[in-house]
C-alpha cells in the first residue's frame, strides 16, 4: 500500500463510508501563511488522517459487499481511474499544501509529480500569476464558507514557458462540518481555448467586414447577414434580411446570371468575381462584385451559401469614366489622323502641281528652253524635291507617332532589293569617288514592306555617303542571325561619339548641328527608321568608334510581323474624303 | 480620238493635268466635283478619267457608285495620297471603274504611263 496517494484513500473512503471522520480542526488563520507560501510547512499537518480511522475502515471494507472484491481491488480500480482520468487531480491541505496529485500534471503543467507534492500550492503558479491573489482569495473561501469553484477558466503556464489554458473545479472534502482538505480538477483546455480564439477571430472577421457578407441555406433562404451587408442594403436590423431569397437581393435583370452563378458553385464549389447590380431597401441599385462558395458541414455535405459582395460603385465610376476618356481619346486620335491625312492631301496636291509644271518646262513640252532657263528649273526642281522629301519626312513621323502610317508588306528578294538600292544610291557617291561594297548571305524571302525598308536603306546609305571621306568605301552586307535577318551598314567617316549613339535615333536630334547643317536634313531620318523597323518587329541601333566610322545595323525577323497589316487595316482606303 | 475628264477641286493641278493631256494630243473635259462629273459624263461621255479622291461634295465611293448606276463605263484612275496593298487595290477594282491609282506627288511620267496603258 506504500505511494497509495490521498486522493485514492479519499475516494475510496467517501464511497464506502460517505464523510469521512476528521480529527483536524480548521483553522483559518493558518490559511495566513498561504499568501507567503513557504516551504516550511510543517509535515505533520499533513497527516490529519488517523491512522487508526485508517486503519480501520481498511479492515471493514476487506470484503466488500455490493462487489465482492476486496478493499486492494476496490484500491486499485480506484487508482486505476485516478491515474487513468484524462484531469489532473490535485488534493490539498486546508493550507494550500500539495497533499496528492495524478500523473496528468506532467502532461499538462511539465513538472513532476514527485517535485510537487508536499509543496503550496502558491508556489507552482498553476493558476497563473495575476489570478493568484484571486485564488489565494476563493481558497480561503472554500475553506471556511463550504464554498466551490466550478469551471473556472483561468490562463497558466507550462514549466517551459508556454501560454495555456485551463478548466478548474474545486470542492472542499468535510468532515464533521469543517473543511478537511481540497480536492481540485484541473482540465486542460488549451486546444478548445485555442479553436475558441480562432472562432472569435474569425467571427470578428466577419463582423468588422467592410465587404457584405451572407449566409443562406441551400434553398438560398438568408440565414444571416453581417453588419457590411445591412449597411449596404441600407437596413439596420437583421431581420428585414434574414428568411429572404438571397436572389431577390439582385435586380430582376441579373437574376438569371445569379441563378446559373448558384448552379456553378453546387458544381465547382465557388464562383469569384461575378458582377451583379443589388436592390437596397429604398430601391437603389448598387455595383458589387460577388464570389459565392459552398458552405459544407463537418461530413462535407453542402448544407448552405456563403456571399461575399463588395460594393464597386467606386470602381464603376472610375472604370466609366476611363471609359469615357478613352472615347475621347480615339475621338483625338480620329481628328489627328484626319487632320493628318488633310495635310497630307493639301501639301502633296500643290506640290504635285509644282513638279507637274517643271517637268513639263524641263521636257521642252511647252516650248523651248534656254541653257540658262533649263539650270534655272533644274535648281527650282531640286529644291522642290527637297521640299518634298522634308513634307515626307514630316508627314512619316506624325504617322509613326499616332499609328496610322500604311505598311504593305509582301514577299520580298532582299539581296534584288540591296541591289537596288545600291544602284540608285551609286548616283550620289561619285562626288567623294566612294565605292559601296556588297556582300550578301543568300536568305529566304522576307514578307516587308519593301518601299519602307528601302526607304531605311536609303537613308543609312544616305548618312554614310555623307560622313564618308573621300574615296573611301561603304560596306552594306547581310546575314542571318538566329531568327532574323541582319543588315549592316559600315562607313569609315569621323564616328559618332559613345553618348550621342542613343541619341540619334531620337528626332530632330543632330550629331553635330554645324555639320549636318551642312548636310542637310532635319534629323527625322534615323527617328522615321526606327518606327519602320519597329513595326516590322525588327530593331537598329549603332556601334562607333570616334575617326574610324560606324556600322549601323538592323534586324528583320523571318516570321513576318503579324499586327503590322492589321494595325493599319482598319484605314479607310481612300483618307478622309471630304474637306 | 481618246477622250479624258479630269476631275479635280485644285484648279491648278487641274489645268496643269489638262495641259499635260492636251499636248500628249488627248481631248480633254475638266470638272470640279463629283456632281459636276456625273453631269457632264453623259455629254462627253470619256474613255478615261483621272479622279481625286479627296475633295468637297460627293465622295469618292459615292460617286463610283452613282457612276455605275448610269450607261456610261470609263476606266477610272485615282490620284490618292496614299498608298495601296494589294489586297486594298483588289477591293478597289472590284468597285466597278477604278483601273488603277497614281500617289500623289507624282511624276508626270507616272501619271502619263497610267494613262498610256488604258488608250485602246
Amino acid at each position: 500500500m506504500k505511494d497509495e496517494p490521498y486522493i485514492v484513500k479519499m475516494l475510496r473512503e467517501a464511497g464506502k463510508y460517505g464523510r469521512l471522520q476528521s480529527r483536524v480542526t480548521s483553522n483559518i488563520e493558518e490559511l495566513d501563511t498561504v499568501e507567503e507560501p513557504s516551504e516550511e510547512v510543517p509535515e505533520k499537518t499533513v497527516g490529519f488522517i488517523d491512522d487508526d480511522v485508517e486503519r480501520k475502515s481498511r479492515d471493514d471494507v476487506t470484503k466488500s459487499e455490493g462487489l465482492g472484491e476486496t478493499t486492494e481491488e476496490s484500491e486499485d480500480r480506484y487508482r486505476l481511474i485516478f491515474e487513468n482520468i484524462n484531469d489532473e487531480i490535485v488534493y490539498l491541505d486546508k493550507h494550500g499544501k500539495i497533499l496528492d496529485v495524478n500523473n496528468r500534471v506532467e502532461d499538462i503543467f511539465g513538472q513532476k509529480r514527485e517535485d510537487i507534492i508536499g509543496k503550496n500550492f502558491t508556489k507552482l503558479g498553476f493558476f497563473g500569476i495575476k489570478d493568484l491573489p484571486r485564488m489565494i482569495k476563493l481558497f480561503k473561501d472554500i475553506v471556511m464558507d463550504d464554498k466551490t469553484i466550478d469551471r473556472m477558466e483561468l490562463e497558466s503556464k507550462h514549466k517551459d514557458g508556454h501560454k495555456i489554458f485551463i478548466d478548474v473545479n474545486i470542492r472542499p472534502i468535510r468532515k464533521n462540518g469543517e473543511t478537511e482538505a481540497i480536492l481540485c480538477i484541473i482540465r486542460d483546455i488549451t486546444e478548445r481555448k485555442k479553436k475558441e480564439e480562432e472562432l472569435i477571430r474569425f467571427s470578428n472577421a466577419v463582423k468588422m467586414s467592410t465587404d457584405s457578407i451572407v449566409i443562406s441555406d441551400l434553398d438560398a433562404k438568408i440565414i444571416d447577414v453581417n453588419e457590411a451587408t445591412l449597411q449596404m442594403y441600407g437596413t439596420k436590423d437583421k431581420r428585414d434580411l434574414i428568411g429572404k431569397n438571397s436572389f431577390d437581393l439582385i435586380t430582376s435583370e441579373g437574376r438569371e446570371k445569379a441563378l446559373a452563378g448558384a448552379k456553378e458553385v453546387l458544381e465547382k464549389g465557388y464562383v469569384k468575381g461575378r458582377e451583379y447590380h443589388i436592390i437596397t431597401e429604398d430601391g437603389d441599385r448598387i455595383p458589387v462584385e460577388m464570389s459565392v462558395s459552398i458552405m459544407k458541414d463537418r461530413d462535407g455535405k453542402p448544407i448552405g451559401f456563403v456571399g461575399l459582395s463588395r460594393d464597386i460603385t467606386e470602381r464603376k465610376k472610375a472604370e466609366e469614366k476611363i471609359r469615357r476618356q478613352n472615347i475621347k481619346l480615339k475621338r483625338l486620335d480620329r481628328i489627328k489622323s484626319n487632320f493628318l491625312s488633310v495635310t497630307s492631301h493639301e501639301l502633296r496636291t500643290p506640290m504635285s502641281a509644282i513638279k507637274g509644271y517643271i517637268q513639263m518646262l524641263l521636257k521642252q513640252r511647252l516650248g523651248d528652253v534656254t541653257p540658262e532657263q533649263k539650270d534655272a528649273l533644274d535648281a527650282v526642281l531640286r529644291n522642290t524635291n527637297r521640299l518634298d522629301n522634308l513634307i515626307e519626312a514630316i508627314l512619316d513621323i506624325s504617322r509613326l507617332e499616332s499609328g496610322t502610317m500604311k505598311f504593305l508588306p509582301e514577299q520580298t528578294d532582299i539581296s534584288k532589293m540591296i541591289k537596288e538600292v545600291t544602284e540608285t544610291m551609286q548616283a550620289n557617291t561619285n562626288v567623294k569617288n566612294i565605292k559601296i561594297n556588297t556582300e550578301l548571305e543568300e536568305l529566304p524571302e522576307l514578307v516587308i514592306d519593301q518601299q519602307r525598308i528601302k526607304q531605311v536603306l536609303m537613308n543609312l546609305v544616305d548618312n554614310a555617303i555623307k560622313f564618308s571621306p573621300h574615296d573611301s568605301t561603304i560596306n552594306l552586307c547581310t546575314k542571318m542571325k538566329k531568327d532574323d535577318v541582319l543588315f549592316e551598314i559600315r562607313d569609315f567617316g569621323r564616328g559618332i561619339p559613345k553618348k550621342t549613339q542613343k541619341k540619334i535615333f531620337e528626332r530632330f536630334y543632330q550629331v553635330d548641328s554645324g555639320m549636318d547643317r551642312k548636310f542637310g536634313g532635319v534629323g527625322l531620318g534615323l527617328s522615321i527608321s526606327k518606327g519602320i523597323i519597329q513595326a516590322h518587329g525588327g530593331d537598329i541601333w549603332v556601334e562607333s568608334t570616334m575617326g574610324k566610322g560606324s556600322t549601323f545595323r538592323f534586324t528583320l525577323p523571318l516570321e513576318p510581323a503579324r499586327d503590322i497589316e492589321k494595325k493599319f487595316k482598319d484605314l479607310d482606303i481612300f483618307g478622309l474624303e471630304k474637306k | 480620238m481618246t477622250k479624258i475628264m479630269i476631275v479635280d477641286d485644285e484648279p491648278d493641278l487641274r489645268e496643269m493635268i489638262d495641259l499635260m493631256m492636251t499636248k500628249e494630243g488627248f481631248e480633254t473635259e475638266l470638272a470640279e466635283e463629283g456632281t459636276e462629273f456625273l453631269e457632264k459624263i453623259n455629254e462627253f461621255q470619256p474613255d478615261i478619267v483621272t479622279l481625286d479622291v479627296m475633295m468637297p461634295g460627293l465622295t469618292t465611293k459615292e460617286i463610283l457608285e452613282k457612276l455605275q448606276k448610269m450607261k456610261n463605263n470609263p476606266k477610272i484612275i485615282l490620284l490618292t495620297v496614299v498608298r495601296f496593298s494589294e489586297g486594298e487595290k483588289k477591293k478597289l477594282y472590284e468597285m466597278g471603274n477604278v483601273v488603277d491609282y497614281v500617289a500623289k506627288p507624282f511624276e508626270i511620267d507616272d501619271l502619263m504611263d497610267s494613262i498610256k496603258k488604258f488608250v485602246e
